[in-house]
């Protein structure tokens, strides 16, 4: 694209009607719609589209910044949905006149994309309903397959900013659906229950003799047993089956004092009812299984529009395009095999390692490695699978199956499998390790002690005893506390895959640290212009030029180059991925790759960093190098994390960085440079092996592996909505240096368990006192019973929101 | 006293039929997003919505 403009006089900064974003060149006006400015003709189209279909309440909604667009045209990328057989893979219904399909949108970010996506019929005859479901980012559209097809859905989304995540996960329906279904069954019924016993119960409190009346005592008891049947069977089925699943690996876990409690109670209830010497337990037993299955609820209540079990697949695309005989055709990349020849157009990922074989491309590993820069490849070289072609479609030759990449092969590594294998003993378990043998001791014990002198005070002081020390207080205690804390940790923009990570945080003693992308920022850079020789004038010129250009590169030399530029700009060219070339007041400015630049130019800058040269007149003035900005805050935190922790960097870098590196976190520091994703599992493998519990915290899919193995793999992603490796936690990047913090937050999970043991240890104590004296009347277990689940759960509650406030207080800056 | 024993068999109806509107909302999948609803009820312009 050749642009001849006079350059303005003064630098004005306009914003962009559409998308919100600042930009200082000419804006572009729409024809009808004079006032108002636009960044790019993409957002112009998109305005016009809006406004011709009535839908402009978008921008009242919109209180954020919109999505800016690229460009409005036919996207030829998505050729591939053409082919019916993977068109229809993405349908989740179909028939002659309606077919069903679900996107995932991570873009959607507010009111005004609800707005917008949710009136889709009206932009695009033949969508019948469009629904979105925000906090999984999703989209439903009915639509009529006669009329419309899946490429023109698609390439329509993509127009107006919301490109759907395509790829080979896409169908896989949650499993977890079902399950939460069921839970909330179960909370229904239970409360249910638990509401009508109270209710039923309470004439036994108003007097000593009840309601006087036999009949309606009896019409009471049989409601009871009716009631609690359901709770003692549908809603604690689970702890049963967990309790004897424990048992059968020879283990007593904590559920089988719960289960015991629970059988305790409802015989002992039952006992009571048919032999008619009291009213039995039925509002405890409901109250207790609705409590518990409330903090189970809690428990599995994550953050579920992340998703934490990303392999390669929901990364790679659905299809790629094969060439046979010198002819295009989609294929599913499941079905390339070794020699293939396949076609990579701009921004499609590389779909299995394959040489290349046209001259050269640009090659974005950023999601492989962190590395935003694009590196510049040659014929004969291997790309590998993962990475983004930049420019030019390219052609390359597979060399391996998809499945067997160099990344993906990571999923195939034995401890790989293992770890996911791996069972986690959380501190629920390992307190009841201790807890249930005391509780079974203490019962059996004291059934072997009475059954010399009665039978049946034996038998009582056993269900007593089992009812009483029914550790309830301590299984809803850690549910409650760690939900809390996982919610506090969602506001500071840490997103823990389930409560049980906060549990495995307080127990690492060592943090494995990936450099690029997690120490560094992504996009931010600093510059060395150490080896660039140009007079004041010729920095004008250069300045003017880069001002043309909206590359973030050219940015950023545009921010460090001295002078207004200003200058007259006679003839201006940019090619994209390879750099800019233009008159400027009568001198040809040449910036960009090396190759670009000056053929033949020797290599001179350090292999591992981005560098642009330039020319003036065809003479080399010499090159700028970038190199990731080390992020804000972080030297703070490295002198934290290394004075508590221990500290290993994984870098697939050189080691340029070293000194730098081992100045913030000190010299105990381990740091080894030019891994191997494979490299990086192993190092986490052997840490372990030493007897470490490692965080690693990494982004890319070269640290997928070592994520995976470590104790608690904790991604980093620039938003949360971005794709990130399977993790247990994902963090977002301008946070990493507030780990320290979050960890100390996490520890004092800790505390709050404690506190909150110590309570219900108090309760069951003096309970105990009360059953071992035999004088435990119905009243005092029925109250203390639900009040101790109540004390405990608002107590644990309440601390882990005392602990959170003063986080957010010490992160506040 | 048996104006309790009918008492009680309407509570429990009563009660019956809220637990069964739960379970049938939960069913529809009412309880899968909490939060789009709210923000749909806001548009104005729903003359043409059509619901599945």
């Amino acid at each position: 694209m050749a642009v001849y403009s006079d350059a303005p006089s003064a630098v004005t900064a306009y914003s962009c009607y559409h998308c919100g974003n600042q930009f200082q060149y000419e804006p572009i006006r729409s024809m009808l719609f004079k006032d108002k400015d636009f960044c790019c003709n993409g957002c112009k189209s998109v305005y016009e589209l809006l406004e011709e279909k009535g839908l402009c309440q978008y921008y009242q909604l919109n209180d954020h910044q919109g999505q800016s667009f690229a460009e409005m045209r036919a996207d030829l990328r998505f050729g591939y949905l053409d082919e019916p057989a993977i068109a229809n893979s993405l349908l989740s219904f179909q028939s002659n006149e309606r077919a069903v399909v679900n996107f995932h949108l991570p873009q959607m970010h507010c009111s005004a994309c609800i707005y917008l996506l949710e009136h889709f019929h009206k932009l695009v005859p033949g969508v019948l309903v469009s629904r979105v479901d925000f906090p999984r980012r999703q989209l439903r559209l009915d639509f009529d397959p006669r009329q419309l097809s899946v490429r023109t859905i698609v390439e329509t989304l993509t127009a107006i900013g919301y490109e759907p995540q395509l790829n080979m996960a896409v169908n896989e329906k949650k499993a977890s659906d079902k399950e939460s279904r069921h839970m909330l069954y179960r909370i229904g019924i239970a409360g249910f229950c638990f509401g009508n016993l109270m209710l039923l119960g309470f004439p036994e409190y108003l007097a000593d003799d009840g309601l006087n009346s036999p009949m309606i005592e009896r019409a009471i008891s049989i409601l009871n047993v009716l009631l609690i049947i359901p709770v003692v069977t549908y809603v604690s089925k689970d702890y049963y089956v967990s309790a004897w699943a424990g048992l059968k690996q020879r283990t007593l876990n904590i559920d089988v004092p719960i289960s015991l409690g629970i059988l305790a109670l409802f015989f002992q209830s039952l006992y009571e009812t048919i032999s008619a010497i009291g009213p039995g337990y039925y509002d405890s037993l409901g109250g207790l299984l609705f409590f518990l299955m409330l903090g189970k609820y809690l428990q599995r209540k994550t953050f579920d529009r992340l998703s934490f079990e990303h392999d390669y697949r929901s990364f790679f695309p659905l299809a790629s395009l094969r060439l046979v005989d010198g002819k295009e055709e989609s294929v599913n990349i499941a079905q390339l095999v070794p020699g293939d020849h396949v076609l990579v157009r701009n921004e499609e990922i590389i779909p299995a390692d394959a040489v290349l074989v046209s001259d050269k491309t640009l090659m974005d590993y950023s999601f492989v490695t962190g590395e935003s820069h694009p590196v510049e490849k040659f014929r004969g070289d291997i790309l590998f699978a993962g990475g983004k072609v930049i420019g030019g479609a390219v052609e390359a030759e597979v060399l391996k199956p998809s499945s067997q990449s160099y990344l993906t092969q990571l999923w195939n590594d034995e401890a790989f499998k293992k770890a996911a294998n791996q069972h986690y003993q959380n501190i629920t378990d390992r307190i009841s390790k201790v807890f249930t043998p005391l509780v079974l001791s203490l019962a059996i014990g004291g059934f072997i002690f009475w059954s010399f002198t009665s039978f049946s005070v034996a038998i009582t002081v056993l269900v007593s005893v089992l009812i009483i020390a029914c550790p309830c207080a301590l299984a809803l205690s850690a549910p409650f506390t760690y939900s809390t804390m996982m919610h506090r940790f969602g506001l500071q923009h840490l997103y823990l895959k389930n409560p049980d990570v906060i549990d495995r945080l307080t127990r690492i003693d060592t943090i494995v640290l990936d450099k690029t992308g997690t120490l560094t920022h992504t996009d931010l850079q600093t510059i060395d212009s150490t080896r660039l020789h140009m007079n004041e004038e010729e920095q004008e010129w250069v300045k003017t030029a880069c001002r043309n250009s909206t590359h973030p590169l050219s940015k950023l030399l545009y921010q460090h180059l001295s002078g207004k530029g200003n200058a007259k700009v006679d003839l201006f060219d940019e090619i994209k991925g390879r750099g800019i070339s233009a008159v400027i007041n009568g001198h040809a400015v040449t910036i960009g790759s090396r190759s670009f630049v000056m053929e033949g130019l020797p290599q001179t800058g350090s292999p591992g960093l981005t560098t642009v040269y330039i020319a003036i007149d065809q003479v080399v003035r010499g090159y700028v190098s970038f190199t990731n900005a080390w992020r804000k805050g972080l030297e703070e935190a490295a002198a934290q994390l290394s004075a508590n922790y221990r500290i290993v960097i994984l870098s697939g870098d050189n080691d340029s960085e070293a000194p730098r590196l081992r100045q913030m976190f000190g010299a105990q520091t381990t740091m080894y440079f030019n891994q191997s994703p494979t490299d990086k599992l192993q190092r986490i493998q052997q840490l372990q092996s030493l007897g470490h519990r490692v965080l690693m915290v990494g982004d890319g899919l070269n640290d997928a592996g070592a994520l995976k193995k470590a104790e608690v793999g904790m991604a980093v992603a620039e938003d949360s909505t971005q794709f990130s490796p399977a993790s247990d936690a994902i963090l977002e990047g301008a946070r990493v240096p507030f780990l320290p913090a979050l960890l100390q937050y996490a520890k004092s999970s800790k505390i709050i368990l404690r506190n909150n043991l110590f309570m219900s240890l108090a309760y069951n104590v003096v309970g105990l006192s009360f059953a071992l004296s035999g004088s435990l009347s119905p009243l005092v277990s029925a109250i203390m019973m639900p009040l101790s689940t109540i004390t405990v759960v608002t107590l644990a509650v309440s601390q882990a929101h005392y602990r959170a406030s003063k986080l957010d207080k010490q992160l506040v800056r | 006293m048996e104006i309790i024993a009918f008492l009680m068999g309407v509570s429990l109806l009563v009660a019956a039929f809220f637990l069964y509107a739960f379970i049938k909302s939960v069913k529809s999948g009412q309880y899968e997003d909490d939060y789009t609803p709210s923000v749909r009820m806001l548009f104005e312009d729903q003359q043409e919505e059509t619901n599945p």
